[in-house]
């Protein structure tokens, strides 16, 4: 059961004589909220497409789940060191585009392997679990994406390490985000809007005037927002020290290279993997290595300085608050 | 409508009302003289809503923002509209006014008032502006329990359903869950750490924040 929540605008006279409702539904996913919104001339319409969306969303969460009883990615950690997996093609497909982002950063995101330990540590609800991925010398080796034997022509999957565990985390996030704006764009909703844990993915606008707006909240202070851009037609994820260590930030040994990191991407998939290893290496790094074909990111680094690129101001109408 | 229903369509407002508190508004909120609210408790949501859409496409103004609204509802109750405008109760039944006469060719498409189980809740209302007050929803296995305030009910609240209790604090118009039914506590520690927007999945309980703030996003990136 869903909770709707719209509101509609009338067009003005020259527009077209039917008038939009803007429609939203929120629903528990992966412990984390997800939040549809859309618009569109039939709530009936919007509601049978955030059905469907949800639904494969509720699909990818059974598949990926590490805790689930049937995924593939919880037989993956049962048999790790032991025997390879065979597992569908769409698991496989996201393991070895995790392993890639891993490789290609050069930096043991927690798209890689988790030793067994921290991923314990997840379970139990404690923090900072993945800060001290980055930083333990020791987990960062034992998180090498080369731990992970993945076998094409016999689609499966299979650790060195016994002590390895996989868990997807946030590009599984994102990766369902692209999914279910996927299925909205399949069932006719050309204009919405989705929201899951402050990664968020636009498509169309939210009327003729106005693309969709959103925030970006402040690093230091969850209740504040620093600034406000327009998304359409892409995704954003941000990475900030608030949410890894919580308010206990400026007692951390070492301090984070950066307070958070907002990127833009195509996917919110591109974007989650880039806000983590953008987040991992600080604005100093980002600097050398950014090229026309880096998303865009904007950083607030250590000292709370700001740093963007002219693209959010020219494009996305980035606006910062007081 | 005789009085004797009309009375009778009250005092199931007042239970809605009392599920679903929306009029605590914050004192720094402007009364809209042209707030409207439409409610309709109905088992058959998708026979009622195009109705409605059509209708309200075609009496209400271009420029007001007509939001929508659907909670599920658990047990007997009886299916009809309460239609309020200019924040007092209209008979519409025997209101001379298009609106009302439209509402109430709805009604008798729909066969109301009749006795329904486990109906929905439908609500169609308008604001000036967006509003400043947010308001908290607490739902368990998805069914609305309690809505508050988080301007008016300051203080500890409580709810409970099957999963059992669990207690909150309101201050400064944010919410945290100080007490939740079971061993993991994780909705606690998913507060302490986002800010906002916790979910406890253990007990199946779950709040949500409904309300936009004055600028009118669309979402937040955190």
């Amino acid at each position: 059961m869903l909770i709707y929540a719209g509101e509609a605008r009338l067009l003005c006279a020259q527009a077209a004589n039917s008038s939009l409702f803007e429609v939203s539904a929120t629903q528990s996913w992966f412990g984390t909220r997800v939040d549809l919104l859309a618009q569109h001339e039939s709530i009936q319409a919007c509601k049978q497409a955030f059905y469907e969306a949800f639904r494969e969303m509720a699909r990818l969460e059974k598949l990926f789940g590490a805790e689930m009883p049937e995924s593939e990615m919880r037989q993956i950690n049962q048999q790790a060191g032991h025997t390879p997996v065979k597992v569908s093609a769409e698991t496989l497909g996201l393991i070895k585009r995790a392993a890639e982002y891993a490789q290609k950063f050069s930096v043991a995101l927690e798209v890689a392997a988790q030793p067994r330990e921290e991923l314990g540590g997840a379970r139990r609800g404690l923090p900072n679990t993945k800060p001290e991925l980055m930083r333990n010398a020791a987990c960062r080796a034992l998180a090498d994406y080369a731990e992970i034997i993945i076998d094409e022509r016999d689609t499966t999957i299979a650790f060195k390490h016994a002590d390895l565990q996989l868990a997807l985390g946030d590009i599984v996030r994102g990766y369902a985000i692209d999914r279910a704006a996927a299925i909205l764009k399949q069932q006719g909703i050309k204009n919405f809007l989705i929201t899951a844990d402050g990664d968020i993915y636009a498509a169309g606008r939210k009327d003729e005037n106005q693309k969709w707006r959103v925030g970006i909240q402040h690093p230091r202070h969850p209740n504040a927002l620093m600034a406000s851009f327009d998304l359409s037609d892409g995704a954003v994820a941000t990475n900030s020290a608030y949410d890894l260590y919580g308010a206990n930030n400026d007692q951390r040994d070492p301090a984070p290279p950066c307070q958070s990191v907002s990127v833009l991407a195509a996917s919110a998939e591109e974007a989650e993997a880039w806000a983590a290893y953008l987040f991992a290496i600080g604005f100093e790094a980002y600097k050398k290595i950014a090229t026309p074909q880096t998303p865009a990111a904007l950083f607030v680094d250590a000292d709370g300085r700001i740093h963007w690129e002219a693209v959010w101001e020219k494009n996305y109408r980035l606006k910062f608050w007081d | 409508m005789n009085r004797r229903n009309f009375l009778k369509n009250l005092s199931l407002l007042g239970l809605s009302w009392a599920i679903a508190p929306v009029w605590t508004f914050a004192a720094e909120r402007t009364v809209a003289p042209e707030d409207f609210c439409l409610n309709l408790i109905i088992d058959d949501s998708a026979s009622a809503i195009p109705l409605l859409e059509k209708l309200l496409a075609r009496h209400l103004p271009a420029e007001k923002n007509l939001k929508f609204a659907e909670y599920p509802l658990r047990g007997s109750h009886l299916a009809d509209f309460v239609l309020i405008e200019n924040r007092r109760v209209v008979d519409y039944r025997n209101v001379d006014e298009e609106l009302a006469k439209g509402v109430y060719e709805v009604a008798k498409n729909l066969g109301l008032p009749k006795k329904v189980d486990n109906p929905v809740l439908l609500k169609f209302y308008t604001e000036a502006r967006p509003r400043l007050v947010q308001t908290l929803n607490i739902l368990g296995n998805d069914i609305l329990i309690k809505r508050l305030s988080l301007t008016d009910a300051a203080g500890a609240q409580q709810s409970e359903n099957a999963g059992g209790r669990m207690t909150l604090v309101i201050r400064n118009k944010s919410a945290q869950i100080t007490n939740a039914p079971c061993r993991h506590q994780t909705c606690r520690q998913i507060i302490t750490a986002a800010g906002q927007n916790p979910v406890c999945i253990f007990p199946q309980l779950r709040r949500s924040r409904e309300g936009k703030e004055e600028s009118n996003f669309d979402g937040v990136t955190f």
